[in-house]
């Protein structure tokens, strides 16, 4: 249970970082602005005010897309790289803010953060109740990137992607789009950052370190980034790897940066193009074993 | 708050600076020619930590401290060099097709190399004996000897570095693949070959880098990642591929973060640092002395 409902939360993370990859940007601060999210949700229901959760898991997913919408100004003045580059300090940034500050208790963090209020007569203590909010959540988060995924805005994003100059030649408002896509993408990350501060029940700088972002770019380059399911694709493998290697927990980073390589080199596409690519091959040895030598 | 003594203030930065230089400009070095930004020389740089560490262990019994200190870094230097070309051969060489993939088999490589180390010498952090003990007085302010030979090491490595890149034709061949490989491509100089020239220089640098570091510091597999992000920041902040910005910018924030340590808040240096580098890349994306894309 507990590790489905971490899959569940990774799942929401890949699908909105690869609405970012869409536009073109890998984007380092995703953790960080998830993060953002938990930490929000974490003051708003604990510390002074004893908010509902039920109010402050979209509040938090709002505070981190005007997070995001800051730091976008000056990172997507970047391309490629550069990118990377600035969004990757920009969270750590944050990071260290909430290590400073005692405002977020410092290097502790919150702690206990509440379980999700009970509403309709469901209490969200044990793993069963908090799996099923967490697959709601997750499903419709799911569902509404999939819809942006496919709609005008996200085949607008995708045309800037492949040829920027062009797209703003035909009068597209590219900055606006990239924009949007980047504060949408960080809404909910967000969201997933609420739902995995209460499911924790408590929040910390450590919760939110490269390593974590490490592993959703690693599920998004194994899956493939160009289609919706990909990067699902890759963190399912990347989760069952990890299952599967339980006792050999050390090596698992060393099977994931094999991974990554052998996926880059040998299937640039990512797994899902193994079937595309595997088939024509089948079939060549289905053709030499019916012999096809005349 | 204690008003820092200006010297010790300089000297210290000074230090700090030349360290950053060292790492920074291999990274900056590397990119310039291969357009890739390398997530894993961090890693080397461990590497050259630890090579430091099993060479003074080893032979404590044999030879004193202070030579035993070089051999391990030109030993260390040499096989991080060589691994560095290796890297480049097998794998940044056939990924060069598309921009984004180099980059990010180097993230894949920053795993294997933090897990191969940490199985390798173990995960408990490591120490070497200082090497550079004591201290001298110059104006008024304490120098350790440890940061003289980082500021000397420095300045030595970079002037042959410079003397490469200004004074001999395989440096000019270089430079040129770095402004336009295919333009130098057709004037008969070989990207294979440059690249592979790149990438052994900066991995000697990160090596070098590590081995100054893990005289003083606790060794540890995860030490890379510590610096990378700072090496990131000097780096877009002088403008990617430009070294002489590298430099520049290694020095500003040598003596901005030690200034800001100083004045007793060590846990700003990260924000203010970040903070400088989002006002640059908001006015200025090319960094200070990038070349206009």
């Amino acid at each position: 249970m507990h590790v489905l409902i971490l899959l569940l939360i990774d799942v929401i993370l890949v699908v909105s970082f690869r609405l970012v990859t869409t536009m073109g940007g890998w984007n380092f601060a995703h953790i960080a602005i998830m993060g953002v999210g938990g930490y929000t949700s974490a003051l708003l229901t604990t510390t002074y005010l004893h908010w509902s959760f039920w109010l402050t898991l979209p509040l938090g997913g709002l505070v981190a897309a005007l997070v995001a919408l800051t730091i976008s100004y000056p990172c997507l003045r970047t391309k490629g790289f550069y990118f990377f580059l600035s969004t990757f300090a920009a969270g750590e940034a944050m990071r260290q803010a909430w290590m400073r500050f005692d405002f977020f208790g410092g290097r502790h963090g919150i702690c206990p953060v509440i379980h999700p209020n009970p509403i309709l007569g469901i209490d969200f203590v044990g793993a069963v109740p908090n799996y099923y909010l967490v697959l709601a959540v997750t499903l419709l988060s799911v569902f509404v990137l999939y819809r942006l995924d496919r709609s005008r805005i996200g085949a607008t994003v995708k045309a800037i992607n492949s040829d920027e100059e062009l797209c703003e030649s035909m009068g597209i408002n590219t900055w606006g789009y990239k924009a949007l896509v980047f504060v949408v993408a960080a809404f909910f990350a967000g969201i997933a950052g609420v739902l995995l501060t209460h499911y924790n029940g408590l929040v910390n700088p450590d919760g939110f370190t490269v390593a974590y972002c490490y592993k959703i770019i690693t599920a998004t380059i194994i899956g493939g980034a160009a289609g919706f399911v990909g990067p699902i694709i890759g963190l399912v493998v990347m989760t069952g790897l990890t299952e599967i290697f339980r006792d050999l927990l050390e090596w698992v980073p060393l099977i994931y940066g094999v991974f990554i390589i052998g996926v880059l080199m040998f299937l640039p596409g990512g797994l899902v193009t193994l079937p595309r690519r595997t088939l024509p091959l089948i079939e060549k040895i289905q053709m030499i074993g019916k012999g096809a030598v005349r | 708050m204690v008003i820092p003594n200006i010297w010790q203030l300089f000297f210290n930065g000074l230090g700090l600076s030349a360290f950053y230089a060292l790492f920074g400009v291999g990274l900056t070095l590397v990119f310039g020619v291969m357009k890739i930004i390398n997530f894993a020389h961090g890693e080397l740089y461990m590497l050259g930590a630890y090579f430091v560490w099993l060479v003074v262990s080893a032979g404590s019994d044999v030879l004193p401290l202070i030579p035993l200190f070089f051999l391990g870094l030109i030993v260390g230097a040499l096989f991080i060099g060589g691994l560095g070309v290796g890297i480049e051969r097998v794998i940044f060489r056939p990924l060069r097709v598309s921009p984004l993939s180099g980059f990010m088999a180097s993230v894949g490589l920053l795993y294997v190399l933090q897990v191969l180390a940490g199985q390798t010498f173990g995960l408990a952090k490591k120490s070497v004996p200082t090497v550079f003990p004591g201290v001298i007085k110059l104006a008024d302010s304490t120098i350790s000897i440890h940061t003289i030979v980082t500021i000397l090491t420095a300045v030595i490595l970079l002037g042959l570095l410079w003397f490469f890149l200004e004074r001999t034709r395989l440096g000019q061949g270089v430079r040129a693949s770095s402004q336009d490989s295919e333009a130098a491509a057709l004037q008969g100089i070989s990207l294979n070959r440059m690249s592979a020239i790149v990438m052994g220089m900066g991995s000697v640098l990160a090596a070098t880098a590590g081995a100054l570091v893990g005289t003083s510091f606790l060794i540890t597999p995860y030490m890379g990642w510590f610096v990378l992000w700072k090496a990131f920041i000097v780096t877009i902040v002088g403008g990617m591929g430009s070294i002489s910005g590298a430099i520049v910018a290694a020095l500003l924030f040598g003596f901005l973060d030690n200034l800001i340590t100083s004045l007793g808040e060590p846990r700003m240096v990260t924000m203010i640092d970040v903070l400088i580098m989002l006002v640059i890349l908001a006015f200025r994306p090319q960094g200070l002395l990038g070349r206009e894309k």
